[in-house]
């Protein structure tokens, strides 16, 4: 070869560096980090459950983009009388991606598989969502197409809990087959199968072509991380990816200007919440929590830190979760007020300290934000707060330490019931965990336990109600906003988010 | 040279060593509960206290360090817990490729553009060439990585990928880990195009910092070399002035050039770090960063052995060009 014919090969090769991709029929969904299991029995979170939710079905499902529960792999459930039995009766002709059929053998075996500790196939890691399941006492398939469950006592959450991430049938085929592989090789019924999964770099999906339900429009996803969202937007705009799933707050209005993008925006069963230590002085003291919250202006709270894209918050639990109860307004701003309560409050100093994160979650996107406000507000009562923020590793520890100050956390339900918020975040049996303000009420406590198992709405309600007003009366903690969850689309994709789920079979093709 | 090569692949366990009891006493002495961690953040304290026994984070840290040191001589880095306790050696085998083609094609990318830069400023001592190289070479050693990247992606992220290291929907074919090599070897001119653009901005940015040591140092010993006797009796005996200055003098002038080109490598694979997580570039960077804020105990260690490996491992390899270059190094002359 000639030393010019060399030079011309070399131009050419980076003169249409930009090429377009190699297969434009694929969808490119953008998201934060790639997922480190597919199994859905080692799932802990929602970035790991994007994709088995479109691989695996479950017995049951949300209604449209409602948090209404509707049938998928159970056509029917009941209850027995006394509620401790419950009854699914399976949906037909339903096989796995690796052909072999959908049975009660398969739900049985997917449910024993984390409960037993001894079970052969059991993964390696404890399933971080066992806890849900634990008052399941035992899984019988009654016929091919009917199994059993016997519950340890009556639970009205329970059904819910079979929508969580480790109730997603597997094929105890595939298990069996892959072993300790499986996470790298899940098997289920869903509109999805796995067809490459590069980890770190790619999760390809290929439409189940054999699927029993409405098949997905588009027939092939790719899912990459791309870890900063600024990337991710840039490449939205660029044409290289349709979706991003983690645009910020910040960039809502970019994607809505630009014309080849747009946004979409759902509720969120997430909260933000102050928390106080009430083992120590003054936190402890109810009319220091009471000046607390009346010198937080929420509203303002939800301009500086959340782009206006939240809502101020009354209860941990959401709005949409108990509307009937939400009072107005949901919270109270008075600064004089305030003061007046904090002159009741025996105070050794004036400085006070609160501890954050550093590090975004979906419920404080800009932790900084949140808590230089919170600061800024109290140094309007006379207070002076002194800021200490930790990364991940750290902070979740830090709260869980008996002497801890006031701190910043937030809450994503899993399940849309007010229980999710008052017994993991409020009840007695929560203090070793995420109750860190260790509130330990027996009125709140009997109220919650006693509405997990009560089968009467309105009585049901009745006990919320009053599981409420004695939150309110407290005020372990301050809830403060409840934050939308926003996407980022290309104007050539159609999707619409459900509060809970992630569903890659619900895009299309704009028309 | 055999002898002197033995003696530093001799001290080469003992380095390791040093370097695998420095990560662990950091990862030991750092906040942060890895069994928490496993059982997940919804895990019961009993859940928590059966992990911390199944693996062992219970146990005297003495006898902790003892089963760290026996798996690391049988080989076995370990795994990753919470990605579904896939082996760290594989991670690694798939990572470390990525980093070394980036450092490598900055490392070309700096020697080629630094020694041109470096010779011309030499040759045109005090001229305009000589100003502007080392006006180019000093940015080049103040300017950060991470920003630089920025820059790179404001300016040219019209034209080029901002991320990644193929397009996700090519697959290259997996055969030797290296996706340059890889995608060349499919065949598919495309996707060795998209391969090459995505390497080019990471490889860039990487590359200046190396780039103007490179410049600076082969100026500085270039001068040095054009001055002396035997380049004047070339050039007397009428060898044209390119071949003067290409064959005598830069041959000459080569050996710290060298040793600074082994060096930089070092460099190139802790800048690596930063440069991958500006361009979401998958590699080591990204993958010790990812397992530190995961309290990924093996994987942190596993990472900083290897990337620590390579990079005594590149020394030694400088050690023996140096010699193959310089004969009264190799006759075990001092050089004069």
């Amino acid at each position: 070869m000639t030393r010019i014919s060399r030079c011309v090969l070399l131009l050419a090769l980076l003169g249409s560096c930009s090429d377009g991709a190699a297969d434009p029929t694929a969808l490119i969904w953008a998201r934060s980090a790639d997922s480190s299991t597919l199994d859905p029995a080692e799932i802990e979170w929602g970035e790991d459950a994007k994709v088995i939710q479109s691989v695996f079905d479950t017995l049951v499902t949300y209604r449209g983009d409602t948090v209404e529960l509707a049938p998928k792999l159970a056509e029917r459930w009941s209850f027995s009388p006394d509620g401790k039995t419950l009854t699914f009766e399976l949906r037909k002709g339903v096989v796995f991606h690796d052909g072999t059929p959908f049975d009660s053998a398969a739900v049985v075996f997917t449910f024993e598989r984390f409960l037993k500790p001894d079970h052969p196939d059991r993964p390696k890691n404890p399933c971080p969502y066992g806890s849900s399941f634990s008052d399941i006492e035992k899984v019988v398939a009654d016929t091919p197409d009917r199994v059993v469950f016997t519950l340890k006592r009556p639970s009205v959450v329970m059904l819910y809990n079979f929508t969580l991430f480790a109730a997603h049938i597997v094929s105890p085929t595939a298990v069996r087959k892959y072993g300790s592989a499986f996470p790298s090789n899940p098997v289920g019924t869903g509109p999805y199968r796995l067809s490459r999964w590069d980890r770190d770099v790619r999760i390809v999906l290929d439409r189940n072509d054999a699927y029993w339900g409405p098949k997905p429009a588009i027939p092939r996803v790719i899912v990459i991380p791309v870890k900063s969202p600024q990337t991710a937007i840039e490449k939205l705009r660029k044409g290289e990816v349709q979706v991003v799933d983690h645009p910020t707050l910040a960039d809502v209005k970019t994607l809505e200007e630009d014309p080849r993008t747009k946004v979409d925006t759902e509720t969120s069963l997430t909260v933000s919440y102050l928390g106080f230590n009430l083992r120590r002085a003054p936190y402890n003291d109810p009319n220091f929590r009471r000046a607390v919250s009346l010198a937080l202006d929420r509203r303002t709270l939800n301009e500086l830190a959340y782009h206006g894209l939240a809502e101020p918050a009354a209860n941990l639990v959401p709005p949409a979760l108990w509307k009937d109860a939400c009072p107005t307004p949901p919270y109270e701003y008075d600064l004089d007020k305030a003061r007046e309560y904090l002159r009741k409050v025996p105070l050794e100093s004036k400085e006070v300290e609160l501890i954050h994160m550093t590090f975004s979650r979906p419920y404080v996107p800009e932790p900084l934000r949140v808590a230089e406000f919170v600061k800024d507000q109290l140094r309007k009562i006379g207070l002076d707060v002194k800021l200490t923020g930790y990364d991940k590793a750290a902070y979740d520890q830090k709260y869980k330490e008996p002497n801890h100050p006031m701190y910043l956390l937030g809450w994503i339900a899993d399940i849309p019931d007010p229980d999710n918020f008052y017994y993991p975040l409020l009840h007695g049996d929560s203090k070793e965990d995420m109750n860190a303000s260790f509130f330990d009420d027996p009125e709140f406590n009997d109220a919650v336990k006693r509405a997990q198992t009560e089968g009467d709405p309105g009585r049901r309600a009745g006990l919320l109600a009053k599981a409420y007003a004695r939150y309110r009366e407290v005020l372990p903690t301050i809830p403060l906003v409840h934050v939308r969850q926003v996407i980022g689309l290309s104007k050539r994709v159609e999707y619409n988010m459900h509060p809970i789920e992630v569903r890659f079979y619900a895009a299309s093709w704009a028309k | 040279v055999t002898a002197y090569l033995l003696r530093r692949l001799a001290i080469l366990p003992l380095v390791l060593w040093a370097v695998s009891f420095i990560v662990f006493v950091l990862l030991r002495s750092v906040p942060g509960d890895p069994a928490a961690a496993i059982a997940g953040e919804k895990a019961p304290a009993a859940v928590r206290d059966r992990v911390r026994r199944e693996r062992g984070f219970d146990r005297p840290i003495l006898v902790q360090y003892g089963i760290y040191m026996g798996r690391l001589l049988r080989g076995d880095l370990g795994e990753s817990f919470k990605h579904s306790n896939e082996k760290v050696r594989d991670q690694i085998a798939r990572k470390l490729p990525h980093t070394v083609e980036l450092a490598v094609s900055a490392l070309a990318i700096a020697s080629l553009v630094g020694l041109t830069l470096g010779v011309f400023s030499a040759v045109y001592k005090g001229g305009w060439i000589d100003a502007a190289s080392m006006t180019v070479a000093l940015a080049g050693v103040s300017i950060p990585v991470f920003w630089l990247g920025l820059l790179l992606i404001l300016a040219f992220g019209s034209v080029l990928p901002v991320s990644g290291n193929l397009d996700p929907t090519y697959v290259a074919p997996d055969r030797t880990g290296f996706l340059l090599i890889d995608t060349l070897l499919s065949g598919d001119a495309a996707m060795f195009r998209n391969a090459l653009a995505h390497l080019t901005m990471p490889a860039l940015a990487l590359a200046t910092i190396p780039l103007a040591v490179v410049a600076r140092i082969t100026r500085a010993s270039m001068l040095e070399v054009l001055d002396s006797d035997y380049v004047r009796t070339a050039r007397a005996k009428g060898v044209s002035p390119a071949a003067a200055v290409l064959r005598h003098a830069l041959r000459n002038a080569a050996l710290p050039i060298v040793t600074v080109l082994g060096l930089e490598f070092g460099t190139l694979l802790g800048g690596a770090v930063l440069t991958e997580t500006v361009f979401d570039w998958d590699g080591m960077g990204t993958y010790i960063l990812t397992s530190v804020r995961e309290t990924e105990y093996d994987s942190i260690g596993g990472a900083v052995l290897v990337l620590a490996f390579t990079f005594v491992l590149v020394n030694l390899a400088t050690d023996v060009m140096y010699s193959l270059l310089d004969p009264r190094i190799r006759h075990g002359q001092p050089p004069a």
